[in-house]
């Protein structure tokens, strides 16, 4: 009995494929560890080990995936499914998490707050989306998803000593939790239609995908199905801040620490795409229902996003707002991916694209020294591109990639994701993501505006300028972020063989 | 005789959940809350999930309520009698409401047509070596995220409660 | 002899009045507890689902389930005590810093 039981779990269990996520667990305890057995002086190194071991991670993941080692295909009993989505995924998560690390680095140093918990924490979460992203069974995903959510409460709470940082993770914990909650009940609600026996294509096993997916086939009409995909997409649309449950973005983004804000806005709107990539093959057998719902979410999702962003002076605010106009583009991706085989890497590259520029963008908002981040309006960026020209040009490009401005990345992404709904002949979405384009270079120009034509504001006021603000400190490792950051939006707008090779092959 | 208990005991755990909800007083309301999950407890043993059901005990009734009493005690907030719920929190829940009645008959109506199988199968919560088995087998890798749930959360709960030390 | 769908019918309205807790009160604490209960209600629909059509996916879940939301109020009510300190308010109508 004993040596069949550890014959099954050498049998399913490969741990050497999750070697990433591993590894992101270990490096997340040993920053424990390094925090008791350091002398306190050397505590500053923490948070850049943190970084470090996120690049290895980093280069082993993209070596594999350069390389083609990479596994392909199910492990861990059905639990999780590897292929080249889920590894750019992972690569995405791991991205984002390096890049909060470091504003995680910069803006904690100035307070007098536990640091190494808020990598630790980080490091848990990313490795839990890494999973999420890979998950093939609703028991997985929803620990996974939790694991992370759990994670996000406290990152957005870490600022306890403000009030606003606390007040914005009550207000998270409470969406998150009836999110979760609604979730978890449509899942039951699969569970209870896949496991009927009664039923043809019903299996024991019917949270993992597949066999679900099955089910699915063998009976579309069946209510039970349909009501739990329509709670489960409830959940996710949550996450991804989707028009009916978008209310608790502006607010949570405001009051977060600038680095949770960041991590939100990025990784966990990437984990509520991943799952809608998963879901869309679960429950393609319900596509009569599927995809109307999602186009009625994006048209909803993209005219409420960016019209509410146009009255919004608070920084974090407009962008909370324009993610959530973000995630309406990306909905009109998941929507193609029906019909267009390549619109999942549109999707991703859509996804990197807003990666690297929200960290262009985040990286510089981190520098503007001002105490409470929550209250960073339209106004703290007046005279950022006088009094600091590289900063300037950062905030430029994230914002116009952010945009679509062309020739940067974000451009890019939204044209793949545009040309991949015009070959699905969504014309109908397209008019509706076009205006709202149209309508979010207006609010995407109020911040470049004043990051950088109120220069001519000095001649009126010059007296009270100069001395106001403190000069900016970039040092090193922030020159090489931003830098980083840039570059990267720029040449992914000029050079993009790799993902091409992709959609043409 | 099992239906009468299930009829007791989903009757309690309604009231108990109605008294959550409208009950003025919180601490009345965590002793409700207390009562409908002590009712499902016996309704996962109607079931014959017993394990299940000596976990609910043990953990929501007995430790996730304690440290809800504990907190509502520990606040001592003042329940505002004046406070009365506005007219749109009025017609936002009952609306909210009455979707999810809709839903509650239309997942009824969806369960009682598909479910004709006639015999009962073996129940199989019974066996606490099948549940080790599967959790360390099948399900060994969400066992471990779980590990590292409980750490974030036990980590989190302590940075956010420690006291600032204000240098 | 019960039928499934009435545990079906039970756990359904148990979400209901959770849900409708969540939208009807403004005590955060008790907002908290009607989230509980909604979670319950899944766990309770989950082992009668489990039971009626055989098969341990369902009870395996809920061991998941009862985790997640221990951990989940554990961390929940240092949120709401952390902020009490601060404001002396469970009120969410008085939670109005975050303003644009």
């Amino acid at each position: 009995m004993s040596a069949e039981i550890f014959q099954k779990i050498a049998e399913t269990n490969t741990w050497s494929w999750i070697m990433p996520e591993l590894a992101m667990g270990l490096l997340a305890l040993s920053l424990l560890v390094l925090e008791v057995i350091l002398p306190k002086v050397a505590h500053g190194a923490i948070p850049r080990i943190a970084i470090l071991g996120q690049l290895v991670i980093l280069g082993h993941v993209v070596t594999g995936i350069c390389t083609g080692t990479l596994p392909v295909g199910e492990a861990f009993g059905g639990m999780l499914f590897f292929d080249e989505t889920g590894q750019l995924f992972r690569v995405f998560f791991l991205g984002a998490s390096i890049f909060v690390s470091y504003l995680g680095m910069v803006s904690l140093d100035k307070r007098t707050l536990p640091q190494v918990e808020y990598f630790h924490i980080l490091l848990v979460i990313t490795a839990a989306l890494m999973l999420l992203a890979q998950a093939n069974h609703f028991v997985m995903l929803f620990v996974a998803l939790e694991t992370a959510t759990v994670g996000f409460y406290i990152l957005v709470s870490y600022f306890r000593h403000t009030t606003v940082s606390l007040e914005a993770g009550l207000k998270y914990l409470i969406m998150g939790a009836l999110s979760s909650t609604i979730l978890l009940f449509g899942i039951v609600l699969l569970y209870g239609a896949g496991s009927n026996p009664a039923l043809a294509g019903s299996s024991e096993d019917s949270l993992n995908f597949g066999n679900l997916a099955g089910f699915l086939a063998a009976n579309p009409d069946d209510t039970l199905g349909l009501i739990g995909m329509i709670l489960v997409i409830s959940g996710v649309a949550f996450k991804v801040g989707a028009f009916p449950f978008q209310i608790w973005i502006p607010d949570v983004y405001q009051g977060a620490p600038l680095p949770t804000t960041a991590l939100l806005a990025v990784s966990s709107k990437a984990a509520g795409f991943a799952m809608l990539l998963s879901f869309s093959k679960v429950f393609s057998a319900l596509e009569d229902w599927f995809y109307p719902l999602l186009t009625a979410l994006a048209i909803l999702t993209i005219l409420f996003g960016n019209f509410a962003a146009l009255t919004q002076r608070n920084l974090k605010r407009v962008i909370g707002l324009s993610g959530v106009s973000h995630a309406g583009f990306l909905l009109i991706g998941v929507i193609t991916a029906r019909t267009v085989d390549w619109a999942s890497i549109a999707i991703l590259f859509y996804l990197f694209a807003y990666l690297l520029a929200s960290a262009a963008v985040f990286s510089v908002l981190v520098h503007l020294n001002k105490d409470d981040d929550s209250d960073l309006t339209l106004d703290d960026l007046g005279d950022l591109a006088k009094k600091n020209g590289f900063l300037g040009l950062a905030l430029a490009i994230g914002v116009g990639s952010l945009a679509g401005i062309p020739p940067l990345a974000g451009f890019i992404g939204k044209l793949l994701i545009f040309i991949a709904a015009f070959k699905a002949e969504l014309y109908g979405l397209l008019g509706v993501a076009i205006v709202g384009v149209v309508v979010s270079i207006y609010y995407y120009f109020g911040i470049l505006k004043s990051a950088f034509f109120d220069l001519w504001k000095f001649q009126t006021d010059e007296e009270e300028v100069p001395t106001a603000i403190p000069g900016i400190d970039l040092g090193f490792l922030g020159k090489l972020a931003i830098l980083l950051a840039t570059a990267g939006t720029l040449l992914l707008g000029f050079y993009q063989s790799p993902f091409s090779s992709w959609l043409l092959g | 005789m099992t239906d009468v208990f299930f009829y007791i005991f989903a009757t309690a755990a309604l009231a108990g959940a109605l008294g959550v909800v409208f009950s003025r007083n919180t601490v009345s309301g965590a002793m409700c809350l207390i009562g409908t999950f002590l009712s499902m407890a016996s309704l996962f043993v109607l079931l014959e999930a017993y394990f299940l059901a000596v976990i609910q005990v043990l953990v929501y009734a007995g430790a996730v309520m304690v440290l809800f009493l504990f907190i509502i005690m520990l606040l001592d907030v003042k329940e505002t009698a004046a406070k009365k719920a506005s007219i749109y929190t009025w017609a936002a829940s009952l609306i909210g409401f009455g979707i999810l009645i809709t839903g509650v008959f239309a997942i009824s109506a969806a369960v009682s047509i598909k479910n004709k199988a006639p015999t009962m199968p073996e129940a199989s919560g019974t066996s606490l070596k099948a549940f080790g088995y599967e959790l360390f087998t099948t399900y060994l890798l969400p066992m471990q995220v779980t590990g590292f749930l409980l750490l974030i959360a036990m980590i989190g709960v302590i940075v956010l409660s420690k006291k600032v030390n204000t240098e | 002899m019960i039928s499934l769908e009435q545990y079906i019918v039970v756990s359904s309205l148990l979400f209901a009045i959770g849900f409708f807790g969540v939208l009807f009160r403004k005590n955060t604490l008790v907002i908290y507890m009607c989230l509980e209960l909604m979670l319950n209600a899944a766990n309770l629909a989950l082992i009668a689902f489990s039971r009626y059509h055989g098969g341990m996916g369902g009870n395996l879940f809920v061991f998941f389930t009862i985790t997640v939301a221990a951990a989940e109020v554990a961390v929940g009510l240092a949120i709401i005590v952390a902020l009490f300190r601060k404001r002396q308010t469970v009120e969410v109508g008085e939670l109005n810093e975050l303003k644009n």
